[in-house]
This record gives structure tokens, sequence and C-alpha cells, in this order.
């Protein structure tokens, strides 16, 4: 979805009302993206189109998110993009170990959209 | 299933010798019976799968409506107009909207908010309330717990409800009332569940949790109705006892004036086991000085439980006074009460160990016990 020779997004979340408000705002930003929601077809989704930015949710059917993480990580090709990522608070811990695995940014559920987005944007190339 | 029902009934029967047409008439009914069941099923997985089609459908149309009015695109009279006025398609937004309130915060939470209480949805579920079905009412109770204002018709419904001799109806309706933004429509819910026997003290204390409005800063009201509802005497023991217990979690300081007064010269709370260690857990957990001689008064009291709840409590206070009295109860008859006479001599530094080592060098009857006891403590806070 999106222009021609935008930088491309890959949004892997299995909350469906998250990933379809997150998609309306990609949708009107006239973003570049491809939506999951399953670990699995996300982690083959981004070696596929090897995209310019990543959002993970941690929790997800297949493959968490973590584990895509450290694949992403560990891809000779793929392991300096950015990834955000989307938790639920009181996990903090998860915080932690994203962190550890070069986690860019962090989202913590409930969330504010606009947030969000001037986030995801400051990783976009210009 | 049917061939065994057609092969297994005649050839048990033949073994007890029974009439043949006794037996294929049995075999019949079986069989009518099964057919029934089956096509039963088969109608009902259908309709089900029929359902979460319509849900899908219903979700995808109101996908794009829920965006729109987010950012402004549509307004309230225009998302009104698309809603599908069907029971699905009440239900089916609703749970969205909540789905969604959960998930974010600051505007676009405002916004799903305000489409969570519009008429169409506030005034289907009242429809409900109002309606005869049980299952019906219990789901409009679940739906107005989330809104931020009830209505007067609303309400009569609900506290009338409130008397229901159905226990999950009656609390339904309690917890929906603990929406409102008044204290003392609140406690009237609370005080109606604290009042049956057939409400668990589990419920209690979620009502509890609800009743506190943290938000709009009504600490002082809220104490003031706890306060009614803990000392009326339709309130049965075990419901004040937990509303006590959980004062504390809240931060209720201002009842702890109160909580003494209960314990120090009321009868009905005074002459109770439940309720008296209730009241000594809490002021123990407030470190309500003014509470340490009853306390102290109370270390000797025939209820274990009560001395337990003394001997916890005094290791908030620390006064050589209450040490002492500590260290007394590592004499006490239960475990219980010594295992947490030690916890609190522990918790009081050197003072506290330099009575526990007093006591194993004087030998006292449970030396050996109390060494095990500091030990596995002292493991427990390194780990």
């Amino acid at each position: 979805m999106g222009e021609k020779n935008q930088p491309h997004i890959i949004l892997v979340e299995d909350n469906l009302s998250i990933s379809k408000l997150i998609e309306y705002r990609l949708r009107k930003e006239n973003l570049s993206f491809t939506a999951y929601e399953n670990g699995v077809e996300g982690w083959h989704g981004i070696q596929e189109h090897r995209p310019a930015v990543v959002i993970l949710d941690v929790m997800l059917p297949g493959m968490s998110g973590f584990e895509i993480l450290r694949r992403i990580r560990e891809d000779e090709q793929l392991k300096d993009t950015p990834v955000v990522m989307l938790t639920t608070k009181g996990r903090e811990e998860d915080m932690k170990r994203g962190f550890d695995l070069q986690v860019q940014e962090y989202m913590t559920k409930p969330f504010k959209m606009e947030e969000f987005y001037m986030r995801l944007k400051r990783l976009l190339p210009s | 299933m049917v061939a065994l029902t057609l092969s297994g009934v005649p050839l048990y029967a033949i073994q007890l010798n029974l009439p043949t047409r006794f037996v294929l008439i049995t075999a019949l009914v079986l069989f009518v019976l099964l057919a029934v069941m089956l096509t039963a099923s088969v109608v009902l997985r259908a309709l089900h799968l029929r359902q979460e089609k319509w849900q899908e459908k219903l979700r995808n149309h109101y996908y794009p409506l829920i965006f729109s009015y987010i950012d402004s695109s549509i307004t309230l009279e225009e998302f009104n107009s698309h809603i599908h006025g069907t029971h699905l398609g009440y239900q089916t937004l609703q749970e969205m909207l909540m789905e969604m309130i959960q998930d974010f915060s600051g505007h676009e939470r405002e916004k799903l908010q305000e489409l969570y209480e519009t008429p169409h949805l506030y005034n289907h579920n009242a429809e409900m309330l109002a309606g005869s079905r049980r299952m019906p009412k219990i789901e409009a109770c679940v739906y107005l717990r989330n809104v931020s204002h009830l209505t007067e018709a609303v309400l009569e419904y609900l506290y009338a409800l409130l008397n229901s001799s159905d226990a999950t109806q009656a609390y339904s309706a309690a917890a929906a009332l603990m929406a409102s933004p008044d204290p003392a429509i609140r406690a009237w819910g609370l005080y109606h569940m604290s009042c049956r026997q057939d409400i668990s003290t589990m419920a209690i204390l979620e009502l509890f949790y609800l009743f506190n409005h943290q938000h709009q800063e009504q600490m002082h009201e809220e104490g003031y109705h706890l306060r009614e509802i803990i000392k009326d005497p339709g309130t049965t023991d075990s419901h004040a006892a937990v509303l006590i217990k959980a004062l504390p979690e809240i931060g209720y300081v201002e009842l702890a004036d109160f909580i003494y007064s209960l314990a120090e010269n009321d009868d009905r709370f005074t002459g109770n086991p439940e309720l008296m260690e209730a009241l000594i857990t809490t002021l123990g957990t407030f470190v309500y000085y003014e509470a340490a001689g009853l306390i102290r008064s109370n270390i000797y009291s025939p209820w274990t439980t009560v001395r337990r709840a003394c001997a916890e409590a005094l290791g908030y206070f620390g006064e050589q006074h209450d040490l002492e009295a500590l260290y007394n109860l590592l004499y006490d008859d239960s475990f219980q009460v010594r295992l947490h006479a030690v916890r609190a001599l522990l918790k009081n530094g050197e003072q506290g160990e330099y009575m526990l080592n007093n006591y194993r060098r004087n030998k006292g009857v449970y030396a050996t016990e109390v060494s095990a006891t500091i030990q596995f403590e002292l493991l427990k806070t390194e780990l």
C-alpha cells in the first residue's frame, strides 16, 4: 500500500483494533506499508520487503515479537532496521529485553496515536 | 453412532430375552433422538457461523466510521446514522469500542468514550435493563459500568435490581452503580451488597476498588460513606472485615481514628475475632501509634488470629514496649503467632535482633524453631 519509491513499513500486530487504527493513520499519511497478524508471516514479510521501519507487537501468534527482533539483529542485511515495539503497560521487563536487542522506540499500550506517529516519523528516512 | 445403536441395542436385548417388538421400538426411538440431536447441533453451528460472519461484516463497516470520527472527518450525528439498529449491531460496536478504549489514551480515548456513550448505545442498553430477560439485564449492567453518567431512569432500574434474589443480577447492578460520579450513589450499591450473605468477600473487594474514584478526589466523601457501611448492623461481619482490611490499600488514612474507636469500645467489633483481627491489621498498616497500647493489650487474646495480627502490627511500631510484647509472643502456643513475632522483630533492626538472640540464649521453649525461622527469613531476604 502507498506510493512506489517510498520507504516501506512493516506492521506485525495481532490486535485488530490497534492494527486497523495504525493502518488508517499510515494510509492517511500516504505511507507505504504491509500489515501482518501472525509472527511467522511477519518475519517472512520483513525478509521479502526489507522495510525502512518495523512496528512489532511483543505477543504474537506463531512467533513472538522478540524472536522476530532477534532474527532481524542477526541478519546481516536487516540488522540496522529501526524497530518500534508495542507492549502492554506493567510489563517493564519487556522494555529491558527490547533495549538489549537495540529497539529504537517503545510504545506502551494504551498509547496516544499522535505520539506514536511522531516517534515513527523520526525513524523514517527523510 | 446410529449403527451402534441399531446393532448394539437388539443384541443386548436378545441376550436378555426381550420381545422383538420392544427391541425394535427402543432402537427406533433412540435413532430418532440421535437424529434430532445431530440436526440441532448442525443448525446451531450454522447459526453461530452466520453470526460470526455478520459480526465480521459489521466490524468492517464500523472501523472506518470510528476512525473518521476520531479525526473529526464526521460528526457524531453522522456516525449515529450509520449504526446498525439491531442487537448484534449494537453489541458489536460496543465490544469494539470497549477493546479500543483499553488500547488508546489521550485524544483517541476521549473520542472513543464519546462514541461509547452515544445515545443510541446508551438507550439500547437502558431498554435491555428495563426488560424482563435475565442475560440482557446483566449485559446492560456490564455496559453501564463504563459510562460516565447514569440517567435517573437507569438509576431506578439499577436500584430495583439491587434487591433481586438473583445474586449475579444484584451484583451486576451494584457494579454498574460504581460508574456514577456521585459517591452517595456508589455507596448505596456497596452497602446493599455488604448486607447480603450470598455475595462473596472477593466480590465486595472488587466493588470496593470500583467505589474509589481516585481521579475525582472524593476521598473525604468516600471515607464518610465507608464509615457508615462498616458500622451499619446490616453489614455482615465478613464483609465489614474485608472492607476494614482494604482501607489502607487505597489510603483512607483519615479513617484511622474511626477504626481505633471501633477496636477500643464497640462491643460488636471487640467481641468478634474476625472483625478484631481486621481492625488490628489495619491499625498496624496505618502505623497508628495511638493504638499501640490497645494492640499490646490484645497479645493475650484467646483468639489466635487476633494475636497473629498483633504480632504483625507491633512490628510497624518498634518502640521498646512493642518489642517486649513481641518477645512475649515468641512463647505463644501458635506457630503462626511465633512466626509473625520473629518477622516483626527482624523488621526492627539491631534492637529486634538483640531480642531474638536473647530468646535463643535463654533457651526459650521454641528456641530451635525460632533459630530456623530466622535463618529462613534471612535467606528469603537475600534471595
